[in-house]
């Protein structure tokens, strides 16, 4: 499927699946994996992963008029998340990054569910005045490179955050591109939170300290200003 | 199954016999070309095999699709591939079709609804079917044809894509190559059961053919996919024989002298050369198609010794469909 244009441009696959993930319903191993870094690695995919109610209708609609294979990636906790869909919602585009927060001081980059956990450290980062500003990536392949290493230009620091283990992930790649890209605007190394590197537990208790939480997104902004 | 044509007619056995010498033709080349390093990679040959190829592909409309296995040269060449544009993706060109990034295993011709050789064992089933889906959704009145070998058998995806097919009324033909062997395994070895069992299992329309008569092959496809254009999915068993190894360079240490021996007597197109002759058709006329095709094939060797290597920006550019309306859909 994803080879598909490269057999000599002779053909497209335009299929959308769409992949729920994530945990929060203690529901296991097996039903709350995120596995967008797999998809993301594979040439000729795409990968959306939406956070908002809007982006929940604009990027299933990019991905359907895209001539190529998209995954859907959306996060089973939203799936009870309400809100208004304007009559005529925003067109998404796939690849297009959006700030979801101004700040001055430092840059979370998220997607997903993680967006709100990030949202929420923000508001705590701005009791501690710290100003943070969180990039809503919407798009994991192709991510707009352009939107976070200018966010970065502006606060010199950064911290990726998603809900997927951390090791090999899609903040590992994030924050390769900025090390690689941005390195002279960096005041700080590159900051990572993710699950840890084990399967999705199951009891509430585990679970909780599994998933990241904003407290955890503080910490690592914060690490990055010291 | 009705009053249908128990024989062909001289013409059409001519007609079959050429593509059988193409396709042999070609894999005498490819495996002298792969002994001299010219082809990369590796490659399995269909020898022993042609009788299927052209047996099948001769029951098929132009809307038909396709998609075939690693062993699959035969299938694409009696669809009608270009020879010039199959050695030239096999020996890595330019002009190769698919611009030489396929190569043998991925060789696929669109624009003949060959969907891809496939690299994976039992991978055409499913890709098949989603065709087969396509075929029923748009009303295109076409059939979606999977080759696949009896490695397959003891596939779930095969077992799964029976079912979707049989559940769904696909216009579907499972197309087996039953040679004995899979890779370096004799089928009993690895399938407990039989494919027209698995069949019978889910309903679905059946038939075993000797997969070496040329003749029978074709009259038994034109009701397998008579059938799957108006009822529903088929499966056809073709049992044939693997004459070379499981790919080239095999030295086959796994099979036994008098089983080998025993290959030549049912060697695809030595009995279709019978039966021509039978026919009325002078040994000459045979002598003379065979000599047509070895000289196509040095043709098509020729040119794609000539032809360009491919261009890597352009392998890069096409890992997501260009803009263009033919892909909007």
């Amino acid at each position: 499927m994803p080879e598909s244009p490269y057999i000599g441009g002779q053909a497209s696959v335009p299929m959308v699946v769409r992949l729920p993930h994530g945990g929060g319903l203690n529901a296991g191993p097996q039903h709350s994996q995120c596995l967008e870094a797999w998809f993301a690695h594979i040439p000729g995919l795409k990968v959306v992963c939406p956070a908002t109610v809007e982006d929940a209708y604009s990027l299933l609609r990019a991905a359907i008029d895209d001539p190529d294979p998209v995954i859907v990636v959306e996060h089973k906790g939203l799936y009870a998340t309400a809100g208004d869909l304007p009559d005529q919602p925003s067109p998404a585009r796939i690849g297009e990054a959006r700030i979801a927060r101004d700040g001055s001081d430092v840059t979370l980059v998220t997607y997903g569910a993680a967006l709100a956990t990030c949202i929420e450290a923000a508001g705590q980062l701005q009791e501690r005045g710290v100003s943070a500003e969180v990039v809503d990536l919407r798009s994991l392949q192709p991510w707009d490179k352009a939107a976070v290493l200018s966010s970065v230009a502006k606060t010199h620091r950064a911290v990726v955050v998603h809900e997927a283990v951390r090791n090999f992930g899609v903040g590992a790649e994030i924050a390769a591109i900025i090390g690689e890209e941005g390195f002279d605007d960096l005041d700080a190394p590159v900051g990572r939170v993710g699950a840890p590197f084990m399967p999705s537990p199951f009891a509430r208790s585990l679970e909780a300290r599994f998933i990241p939480d904003a407290a955890r997104v503080v910490n690592a902004a914060l690490k990055t200003l010291e | 199954m009705g009053s249908k044509a128990e024989t062909l007619s001289a013409g059409e056995l001519v007609t079959l016999h050429e593509t059988m010498l193409r396709v042999r033709a070609s894999e005498a080349a490819l495996a002298k070309l792969f002994a001299d390093g010219e082809i990369p990679g590796f490659i399995h040959l269909s020898f022993g095999q042609e009788a299927v190829a052209a047996g099948v592909c001769s029951a098929l409309d132009r809307q038909d699709t396709l998609a075939t296995t690693h062993r699959g040269h035969g299938h694409v060449l009696a669809r009608g591939m270009d020879l010039h544009s199959f050695f030239k993706e096999l020996m890595g060109r330019a002009g190769g079709k698919c611009g030489g990034r396929s190569g043998s295993m991925h060789v696929a011709d669109m624009s003949l609804g060959i969907l891809g050789a496939n690299g994976i064992v039992g991978a055409s089933v499913p890709l098949a079917l989603g065709s087969a889906l396509a075929h029923q959704t748009r009303k295109t009145g076409g059939v979606a044809v999977a080759f696949f070998g009896d490695g397959a058998m003891a596939e779930g995806a095969l077992h799964e894509a029976l079912n979707m097919a049989a559940l769904w009324s696909l216009p579907m033909v499972f197309a087996c190559e039953n040679n004995g062997w899979s890779e370096f395994s004799p089928t009993a070895r690895q399938f407990k059961g039989t494919l027209t069992g698995l069949a019978a299992t889910f309903g679905i329309a059946h038939r075993s053919v000797d997969g070496n008569d040329v003749e029978a092959t074709a009259l038994a496809a034109r009701d397998a996919v008579a059938h799957a254009r108006s009822e529903g999915p088929f499966v056809l068993e073709c049992l044939t024989t693997r004459v070379r190894g499981h790919y080239e360079g095999d030295a086959q240490k796994y099979r036994s002298d008098e089983e080998r021996k025993a290959l030549e007597a049912r060697d695809p197109i030595a009995i279709a050369s019978a039966k021509l002759r039978a026919a009325g058709v002078a040994q000459e006329v045979i002598d003379e198609m065979a000599e047509k095709a070895g000289k196509s094939v040095a043709d098509a060797v020729a040119a794609a010794r000539d032809d360009a290597l491919p261009d890597f920006e352009a392998a890069l550019a096409d890992v997501y469909t260009r803009a263009g309306p033919e892909h909007a859909r």
